[in-house]
């Protein structure tokens, strides 16, 4: 029998019906998987396709039929009598497996579906031959493995390192649908290239998490004041904003003379903010005097965040590692302040050093690219209102790039997510969706995103994710791999908990009792 | 235009109601032939069933056709299926439906043939009335000279007779030699048509020889009560429940039609025909079986029969018509496979 022929092993159908180059229909008799590849060869050309949707159908057992038992009836002759009918979404010729240019001409009607084979997936999802013969399975020269096809276990799927950091990526999921394995895994990977991770852990996940050779630097959440910049400065007291132009004014010239190394820096602001109410010449009193109370209660207000004695953060940023900032015992606010101080000092520093490398001066900044991942990012950078992390995140989506500096968005809540940020991020990790809303949120913001896809987000399992981006070569359906450190985000197993403490309860009652009746007896 | 039939519809409403006739039958005579046992399912037989379709398309100048017909087998486990079909063109002259219809049933015939021969079925079912098959007028045979069907009922009749197979319509291997030998510039219909009928002919007789069960879903036969009613309408409004009819013996009226080959077959046959309701308020069907069929027997059938009906109807003819019928939008299909081009005259509408 010839390979082409219906009921070979690897045949799944034929093509029929009209064909456009990036989309074609197909019947079969075999039931294929939704996010399954196949190869069509057609006009000389050797193409990749993905079967986005599926249709099953009976001839016999049609709408009309208003009796159970007729069915019975039908069964029993027939048997499962069924067809199957699809769309493949074309996804490009392998024969350049690095370009996989879409064909110019639609596939021709009867034109053999096969399913496709484990090496060519395998040289499609990143992974080439040297790793097979370094036995380096999970990654490539420049990838990071971050799962499997869901359709193909055997096949590996690698995500292209350069591509994720200067595109930057979403990682989107309902609650409990794999997001903080998934963003482990990723940073395991990329540890692995000796990257730079500047992760900032709002649930204190990720601190005893054990990624690659242990190689964390916990970074606390403080900021030197000395290291604020005046707006930021400004921004954090409240000054400036609602047309406070003069509040603003005089808490510049306060900034312009004091001492910024001072340990009472901020009491020596209003302090000389404060000494202009000494002269009695001075028109602007109340303002002088709203500015003053504004510094000392920022200084009151974010006194778990603002230290005196903390170190500039971006020199505490190590490559090769993952740099936790915990923020898991701070405030919205407190962790706006800290979020949006760490990215600015981040692409300030990236920007300062490319400039002094262009000009060949001796290299100032931060020396080297930085990945910067922002969980529960709807938080920082929200649809509806401004935050100073939203300005910084948009910042970093716009220029990041050319200043080596990536940015993760990690969500469960998409569609509260700033649509800006949302839509420059190249890459997609998108884990189960399950409300409309939210899928369509993330559809508009991405063009990969077809109608078909989308449609599987809500039946996805744990762990299952559409890939979507430059990262990839194509959009992919992937398991992605279980994290093997530990992590602290997963749900608590209440009813041990429960239990444990009862027991706990129990002794120390047993115990006093035991404690009581000993003391009686002595009496 | 619409407005008018509108207005008459309304104008006349009394009239065509009144015009739609009352079953005047007396219940209790139509409760003397209706047997209303139960019918038990009987599982254990092989059931066959065939069904044709034809359809055409007319150019100005030819017509297009497609003819298919498919033979099922059940035997409690596995369905089995022979089916035929062609596509041809006939020159634009009269009488295209009767040949048409012919042809359908030259397929519909060898298929059954190549089936029964092949899965031998203990009842094998047939869409329709057999004994229509036999008395209709299926070709205008006064258009056709005495002296060519004689010529060709001669000559090649026996060609036919020699070479007969189910697997191919023999006709078709003498079409050019009959139309020469037998052409007239007065004739404007093909004498194709009267071989092909005798090959109808032949084929049947081969089939009624297997005792097939003919099923119509409407009738017009009055066998039973003296009605302008057919019997069909008066079983289907005066009784409910499942059950046959009192079998009856018919036969073909000889005065009507006197076939022109198989006499002796022909002449003597004799058809039982019954009515049967296989579920409660379920259609009530007509059921014609060549020679003299017992009560008993009748009641062994419609066990076998119930076996593998839905709805009341047997499931094998059912899915037989779905699979040959032949829709407008399939000969439009074949139509733009044949790249025909020619226009149908109706463009201009």
């Amino acid at each position: 029998m010839s390979s082409d022929v219906i009921g070979s092993s690897d045949v799944i159908g034929r093509c029929l019906g009209e064909a456009t180059p990036t989309s074609v229909g197909f019947i079969s008799k075999k039931m294929p998987s939704v996010g399954e590849f196949v190869i069509l060869e057609y006009e000389g050309q050797k193409v990749l396709g993905m079967i986005e949707n599926l249709m099953r159908g009976s001839t016999s057992i049609g709408e009309d039929i208003y009796d159970p038992t007729i069915i019975d009836r039908i069964k029993q002759i027939e048997g499962d009598d069924y067809y199957i009918t699809g769309n493949i979404k074309i996804l490009g010729d392998i024969r350049d497996i690095n370009n996989l240019k879409i064909p110019r001409v639609p596939a021709l009607p009867g034109t053999t579906v096969k399913k496709a084979g484990s090496d060519i997936l395998r040289a499609v999802f990143g992974e080439n031959s040297e790793s097979k013969q370094e036995n380096k399975d999970d990654m490539t020269d420049s990838c990071i493995r971050v799962g499997h096809l869901i359709t193909q276990p055997d096949v590996p799927v690698f995500a292209n390192v350069c591509k994720m950091v200067t595109k930057h990526l979403a990682i989107l999921s309902i609650t409990g649908g794999g997001k903080s394995n998934t963003v482990a895994v990723i940073i395991d990977g990329l540890l692995k290239y000796k990257s730079a991770i500047v992760l900032f852990d709002i649930h204190s996940e990720y601190s005893e998490a054990g990624f690659g050779e242990g190689r964390i630097n916990r970074i606390p959440a403080k900021i030197n004041p000395i290291y604020l910049r005046f707006s930021e400065l400004s921004n954090l007291a409240n000054i400036g904003s609602k047309g406070a132009y003069v509040q603003e004014e005089y808490l510049k010239k306060a900034w312009d003379k004091v001492d910024r190394t001072q340990t009472n820096y901020l009491e020596e602001l209003g302090d000389k903010m404060e000494a202009h109410l000494e002269d009695s010449t001075v028109k602007d009193r109340e303002s002088i005097l709203r500015a003053v109370n504004k510094i000392r209660h920022m200084g009151r207000r974010y006194g778990s965040v603002l230290d005196m004695n903390a170190p500039d953060i971006i020199s505490t940023i190590k490559v090769g590692s993952v740099n936790i900032i915990d923020l898991g015992a701070l405030d919205e606010q407190a962790i706006d302040v800290i979020v949006s101080h760490t990215l600015q000092k981040i692409l300030a520093g990236r920007k300062r050093h490319i400039k002094s490398t262009r000009k060949g001066d001796i290299t100032e900044g931060l020396q080297f690219p930085v990945f910067t991942i922002l969980e529960e990012a709807h938080l920082l950078a929200p649809k509806d209102r401004d935050t100073d992390s939203k300005y910084q995140i948009t910042r970093i989506a716009k220029e990041g790039r050319k200043f080596g500096v990536g940015l993760c968005l990690v969500s469960q809540r998409p569609k509260s997510l700033d649509p800006n940020s949302l839509s420059q991020t190249n890459n997609k990790i998108i884990l189960r969706l399950v409300e409309p809303s939210d899928i369509n949120y993330v559809q508009e913001a991405s063009e990969q995103l077809s109608g078909d896809l989308k449609s599987q987000l809500p039946s996805l399992g744990v762990g299952e994710a559409i890939i979507l981006g430059l990262m990839t070569k194509i959009p992919v359906l992937v398991k992605i791999d279980e994290f093997k450190g530990k992590i602290s985000g997963s749900d608590p197993d209440v009813v041990k908990e429960w239990n444990e403490a009862y027991e706990t309860q129990q002794e120390n009652l047993h115990e006093e009792k035991e404690n009581l009746k000993s003391s009686q007896g002595g009496w | 235009m619409l407005s008018e039939l509108y207005e008459a519809t309304l104008r006349n409403k009394e009239q065509i109601i009144q015009g739609i006739e009352e079953v005047k039958t007396d219940a209790k005579e139509v409760h003397n032939y209706w047997n209303n046992d139960s019918i038990d399912e009987d599982p254990h037989a092989i059931i066959g069933a065939e069904d044709g379709s034809m359809n055409k398309k007319e150019f100005k100048g030819s017509v297009l056709y497609a003819v298919d017909a498919e033979a099922l087998t059940f035997d409690g486990k596995t369905l089995n299926s022979t089916s035929a079909g062609d596509v041809g063109i006939f020159p634009r002259q009269s009488f295209i439906e009767n040949r048409l219809r012919l042809y359908m049933s030259l397929y519909e015939f060898k298929v059954s043939l190549k089936s029964i021969e092949k899965f031998n079925p203990d009842i094998f079912l047939m869409d329709g009335s057999l004994i229509s098959e036999l008395v209709r007028s299926l070709i205008p045979a006064s258009y056709i000279p005495p002296t060519h069907r004689i010529k060709i009922e001669e000559e090649y009749l026996p060609k036919i007779k020699s070479i007969y197979s189910t697997g191919e319509i023999s006709v078709k291997r003498f079409k050019d030699e009959v139309k020469v030998n037998t052409e007239s510039g007065d004739i404007k219909i093909d004498p194709n048509i009267y071989l092909e009928y005798l090959e109808y002919l032949l084929s049947i007789k081969q089939l009624l020889i297997h005792h097939p069960v003919g099923i119509s879903k409407t009738s017009t036969g009055a066998e039973y009560f003296e009605s302008d009613l057919p019997d069909i309408i008066i079983f289907e409004k005066l009784t409910r429940s499942e059950g046959y009819s009192k079998p009856k013996l018919v036969s073909i009226d000889r005065a009507l039609r006197r076939l022109p080959i198989s006499h002796k077959f022909f002449d003597g046959l004799e058809f039982t025909i019954f009515y049967a309701r296989l579920e409660d308020n379920a259609t009530v069907l007509k059921f014609e079986i060549p020679g003299k069929i017992e009560e008993k027997e009748i009641k062994q059938i419609l066990s076998k029969l119930k076996a593998i009906s839905t709805g009341g109807y047997p499931y094998l003819l059912k899915k037989a018509h779905n699979d040959v019928v032949i829709k407008n939008k399939d000969i439009n299909k074949i139509s733009r496979m044949l790249g025909i081009i020619e226009k149908t005259g109706r463009e201009i509408l």
